[in-house]
Parts: structure tokens; C-alpha cells; sequence
């Protein structure tokens, strides 16, 4: 499955004088194929996250649309795009994300509980166990450092086993050892199938992936 | 357990400080809502307690007793003393026209001396023509009342052994009556007979009242009147009042309406007051739940890049605020059920209002409409900010918080 973004472009207004609004994506027409690692890198504000952010159903663009498949997911309804991503995109936001009443084994689980399938207990073992957390299974998430948190993150994304897995900065503040291991698990992903998208400022993680586009004031140069 | 409910009752467990705080705000709340509903309830029902006792159309006292207070306090508060009608006017007032039947009763108040066992207000009632004080002690009491048999009012103090002295003789208490959160409720009552002889006894004592001139076995402290139908109550009043000296008469009516209006003022007030309170706290609700959303908003944007939508995250919020504002309810419930006693006596003695406690079954009905009051505003308040988060598009939830 891929995801495709047809002249996708974002607007954002802004309080005080001046012009009131500033475009943080130019019209970009883009696509996230299977079995491919795409890193996207660029300096700060250059409106990579808000491109991720649209492409994985969380931001409605300005104009344009995007494609998972043959559906537009800014046609259909919140449920719908709701389910949608649930089943299909696991999304790795930017920063620790743990639900601070959740355990970790809880965290992990959450997605396919609101998905509402199958109990994943058993997967969740593995990819804890992959993760090399499962010591942490039963503690709470805001006792989590924050390479456990990452990590946390990154197995809850693929809990679901989706087909596309869209990360923001997976390796931000991450030792080597840490980088190494999460982006052994991306790489992994992506050779089996998977559509990867990632944001990076990290050159060593930017070496693991296929192709690497670069974001320059809203722009996207391939 | 669904995902919904499993995170918002591990949320309230997790989230301590946040979830007190919201339940103080539901206590508060439903406090306000019961005792106000409470107090409110329990004037018109005092009020009711009034009507449904005068019974009669019409109450006729002698010109005496006017430094014993109005007719309506005599009656209704239970201010009473000894004063007396003479036969011949008893028959005055029988013969004014559109009377149907005269009750006579006959006033006693024993002394606070050796004799006697309390002070209380002795009301002796003739139960062949009785229309004010056998309805409302049948529903303790339907046996006959005979010689030296009493009943007394819910605050005379019971004897152990059934027995009251009066004026140094023994009387046997038959029943006690419920609350009637007036003056009616220290008085003690018995058949004419039994009450004159009280009379007589007293009469030879050092403590009894002055019966200087009075013949006890005719005379009688208050008439009660029922005017025939077809004829106009004021004016059968107006003709007693016009046409016989030495007594007042009063309508019942007039009366309750005296009475009436002043509790309408006061419940008014209460209601006022409780809506003010009321308001106040959904206020306090609607801030406590925007700041704890501003709190919430990575959560919020977690559980959406997650897969939960929108009404997922509005069930979250409302299960929570409905657990959460339930056990605040029941506990403002609880709370409440301390000071009533309390109050019911407080209200009674300073505002000198009937003051009467709704039935069990009132009670439990007024419970359970506190119970969805205080859920319902906590869960709609819930509702409609956990819509006003999900309005924002997730994307720009995770950017403000991270």
C-alpha cells in the first residue's frame, strides 16, 4: 500500500500585524512507496513535520489531497479516517508520548485495542522484546527515560503491523546505541513491505534510508 | 472492558489531585441542589401539614386571648393559654346562620411544678363533632380515645412506663403523633371529659390556672366551625365578628394564606439562592474542565495519532466526568444528610416556620434527581470540551505540546 500526496500545500494563520497568513507547505506533490526507507531532512521550520502531519491524516491540508490507496483521507469521515490509520499508518509523533496512565505493555497495546481487533498481547511481547524493554512491561511511562520512551513509541506504532510508518524524528536526543537499534527496526520494517517515511536531522540515521529529500522553506526537493 | 473505559477509570486512579478536585466541584454541587431542593420541599410541605390539620372553615376564640398573641399563632404555633367562653356564647355563635358544626375545644396548660410530669398545652376535643384534631391523629392512633387515655405531640417526652401526671393524676399515653414541625407538636391531647376533670383537679391546687367564673363543664377555650355549603365563609366570619362580643373569629383560610405568603417569600429565596449556587458551580465546572483540557491536549493528540477519533475521545472525557462527579454526588449527598436534622429545628425556631421533612420516598426521588443533575452537568460539561479539543486538528494538538 502506498500513500500519495496530490499538490498537497498548507496555510497557517497568524495573529499580529502584518500578513496574516504564512505558508508552511508549497503546493508538493509526493508519493511513499512500499518496501522503500525515505528520510526527509531540512532546518528547522522548513515545514517538515506539518508534510508528515497531513500526509498521515492528523492535519487537513489547505488544498490538495492524499491518497492511502484509492481513498482520499480528507473525503471521508473522522471514523472513518480514524480507522483508517489505526489499521493502516503507525505513526511515531515527535517527542515522548506516553500515556502517563498506561503501563508500558498498556501503551503498547493501545492502538489495537481502539482498533478494536484481536487481542496483540503476544505481539506486543515480541516487540518489546525487540525494543529491549520488556523488563518494563509493567511501569508507568513517565518513569520511562527517553530512549525507553522512543523505543516505547516505535513498538506502539507497530503494533498494528501497519503498511506505512511515519516517524518525526525517531532519534532525536538518542545515544548511538539507541539510534542504531531503532533504526535497525525501520530498516527492517521497510524490507519486509513496509512504506517508511521519516523526519531526521541526524545524518547516521539519514544513512539507513533508500532516498533522502530534502525540505527548504515549505518546499520539497527531491 | 472497552479501551474507553479501561483508560478513564486508570486515568482518575492516576490523575488523584485532578480527579478530587473535579469531585469537590460535583459535591459542591449536588449539596446545593439537595438542600435547596430539601428545603424548599419541606416548607410547602409544612405548609401543607397546616392546611390539612385546620380542617375547619372558621376558628372562634374569646376577646381574652388576645394577649395570648393573634388567632394564627394560638392555632398554628401552638402559643395557647387558658382562656374561656361561656356557654351562652358558645350558643350565640351556633346560631349565626350557614353554621354546620361546632367542635369545642377546651385549653389547658399544665404547670411546671411537682404535680405535673411536663409543661405542656392540654387540648381536651370532643371526638363526636371533632374536625381538626382527629384526622390528623388517626393516622398514628385509630382506636378510641377514653378516659384518662392522652396522646401527645412527637416533642413531649415519652415515659417509659406510658404514663403522664397531671395536676396529681396518672394518664395513659395511647399513641404519639408524627412531626408536624409546629407548636402543635408540645401539645397533649384527650376527650373533653377527660380534660375538664384535669380542670377540676387543678382547680384545687396552688400551680392550676384561674378558672375564676368559668364553668368548666360547659366552657370552651376555641370553637372549631364548618360552614354549610352555599354560604360564603368570610361572611359567616364577618357575622360572628359583627354580631357577638367577646370573641374573634378568624378564617382558616386566612390563616394559611398569612402563612403562605411568607413561606413563598422564604422558599423563594432558597430557590434563588440554590439556582445562584448552582450556577456558580457549573461555572466552575465548565473553567475547571477548559484548564484541565489545555493539560490535556498531547493526551488528546496521543490517543488520536493512535487511531481514536473524536467521539472515542469524548466518550473518554464523559465516562470519566460521570465516575468522577457520581462518587462527588454521593458524597455531597452524604454531607448533606449531617446538617438536616439541624437545619429542620433551626428553621423552625428562628423563622418560626413550619418546617416538615419530605417522606423516605421524597427523599430518595430528590437523591436520585441531585445524582442526575450533578452527573449531567459534569458529563455534558465533559462532552462538549472534549468537541471543543477534537475541533483542532491533532497535528497542531502534538506541535503545541511537544
Amino acid at each position: 500500500m502506498e500513500i500519495r500526496a496530490d499538490g498537497i500545500s498548507k496555510k497557517f494563520f497568524r495573529k499580529g500585524r502584518g500578513t496574516n497568513y504564512f505558508t508552511a507547505v508549497e503546493p508538493t506533490d509526493f508519493t511513499l512507496y512500499s518496501n522503500k526507507l525515505t528520510g526527509i531532512m531540512g532546518r528547522s521550520g522548513s515545514g517538515k513535520t506539518t508534510l508528515i502531519n497531513m500526509l498521515s491524516g492528523l492535519l487537513v491540508p489547505s488544498e490538495g489531497k492524499v491518497y492511502l490507496g484509492n481513498c482520499d483521507i480528507y473525503e471521508v469521515s473522522d471514523i472513518e479516517r480514524s480507522q483508517l490509520r489505526c489499521s493502516h499508518i503507525g505513526v511515531i509523533p515527535q517527542g515522548y508520548t506516553g500515556l502517563q496512565s498506561l503501563t508500558v505493555l498498556e501503551n503498547i497495546l493501545a492502538p489495537s485495542r481502539i482498533c478494536g481487533g484481536e487481542d496483540r498481547t503476544e505481539k506486543a511481547m515480541e516487540l518489546m522484546d525487540k525494543m529491549g524493554i520488556t523488563h518494563l512491561a509493567q511501569v508507568y511511562s513517565n518513569e520511562l527515560s527517553g530512549g525507553e520512551q522512543r523505543r516505547m513509541s516505535i513498538a506502539r506504532a507497530l503494533i498494528n503491523s501497519p503498511h506505512i510508518i511515519i516517524a518525526d524524528e525517531p532519534t532525536s536526543d538518542l545515544d548511538e546505541e539507541n539510534t542504531v537499534l531503532i533504526m535497525g527496526v525501520l530498516r527492517e520494517m521497510a524490507d519486509t513491505g513496509a512504506a517508511v517515511l521519516m523526519v531526521t536531522h541526524d545524518k547516521q540515521a539519514a544513512g539507513y534510508a533508500d532516498a533522502i529529500l530534502t525540505m527548504d522553506n515549505g518546499r520539497l526537493i527531491t | 472492558m472497552s479501551f474507553a473505559w479501561d483508560i478513564s477509570i486508570k486515568n482518575i486512579k492516576r490523575k488523584p489531585f485532578r480527579s478530587v478536585m473535579m469531585g469537590l466541584i460535583s459535591m459542591l454541587l449536588s449539596i446545593t441542589v439537595f438542600l435547596g431542593s430539601f428545603a424548599v420541599i419541606s416548607l410547602k410541605r409544612g405548609l401543607e401539614g397546616y392546611k390539612a390539620r385546620l380542617g375547619s372553615d372558621i376558628v372562634v376564640i374569646p376577646s381574652s386571648a388576645k394577649g395570648h398573641g393573634s388567632v394564627d399563632d394560638i392555632y398554628l404555633q401552638g402559643i395557647t393559654g387558658n382562656y374561656y367562653m361561656p356557654q351562652n356564647i358558645i350558643d350565640k355563635v351556633s346560631a349565626i346562620n350557614g353554621i354546620e358544626t361546632v367542635s369545642r375545644q377546651f385549653f389547658l396548660t399544665s404547670a411546671k411544678a411537682s404535680c405535673c410530669s411536663q409543661r405542656v398545652q392540654i387540648t381536651g376535643f370532643d371526638p363526636d363533632t371533632d374536625i381538626s384534631v382527629l384526622p390528623w391523629i388517626k393516622d398514628e392512633y385509630n382506636g378510641s380515645i377514653g378516659e384518662d387515655d392522652i396522646i401527645i405531640g412527637s416533642e413531649v417526652s415519652m415515659p417509659d412506663n406510658g404514663i403522664l401526671k397531671f395536676y396529681g393524676r396518672n394518664y395513659n399515653v395511647k399513641a404519639q403523633l408524627d412531626r408536624t414541625g409546629t407548636g402543635l407538636d408540645n401539645g397533649v391531647y384527650a376527650n373533653m371529659s377527660t380534660v375538664r376533670r384535669m380542670a377540676e383537679s387543678a382547680s384545687g391546687l396552688s400551680a392550676s390556672p384561674s378558672f375564676d367564673g368559668v364553668d368548666i363543664n360547659t366552657a370552651a377555650s376555641a370553637l372549631f366551625i364548618k360552614v354549610k355549603e352555599g354560604y360564603d365563609i368570610d361572611e359567616v366570619s364577618d357575622d360572628i365578628n359583627i354580631h357577638i362580643t367577646k370573641v374573634q373569629a378568624q378564617t382558616a383560610k386566612s390563616m394559611v394564606s398569612h402563612i403562605s405568603d411568607g413561606l413563598e417569600g422564604i422558599s423563594g429565596m432558597i430557590g434563588i439562592l440554590a439556582v445562584v449556587i448552582w450556577i456558580l458551580s457549573v461555572v466552575l465546572l465548565i473553567v475547571v474542565f477548559a484548564l484541565l483540557s489545555n493539560e490535556r491536549k498531547k493526551e488528546f493528540g496521543v490517543l488520536r495519532v493512535m487511531g481514536a477519533s473524536n467521539r472515542m475521545l469524548s466518550g473518554i472525557m464523559s465516562i470519566e466526568a460521570a465516575i468522577i462527579s457520581l462518587c462527588g454526588a454521593v458524597t455531597g449527598l452524604g454531607i448533606s444528610f449531617v446538617p438536616i436534622a439541624e437545619f429542620s429545628g433551626g428553621m423552625r425556631e428562628k423563622l418560626e416556620l413550619p418546617f416538615l421533612s419530605p417522606e423516605p420516598l421524597t427523599i430518595l426521588l430528590l437523591c436520585l434527581g441531585t445524582l442526575i443533575i450533578s452527573g449531567t452537568a459534569s458529563v455534558l460539561t465533559a462532552f462538549f470540551t472534549a468537541r471543543r479539543i477534537a475541533a483542532r486538528e491533532t497535528g497542531l494538538l502534538l506541535r503545541e505540546e511537544t
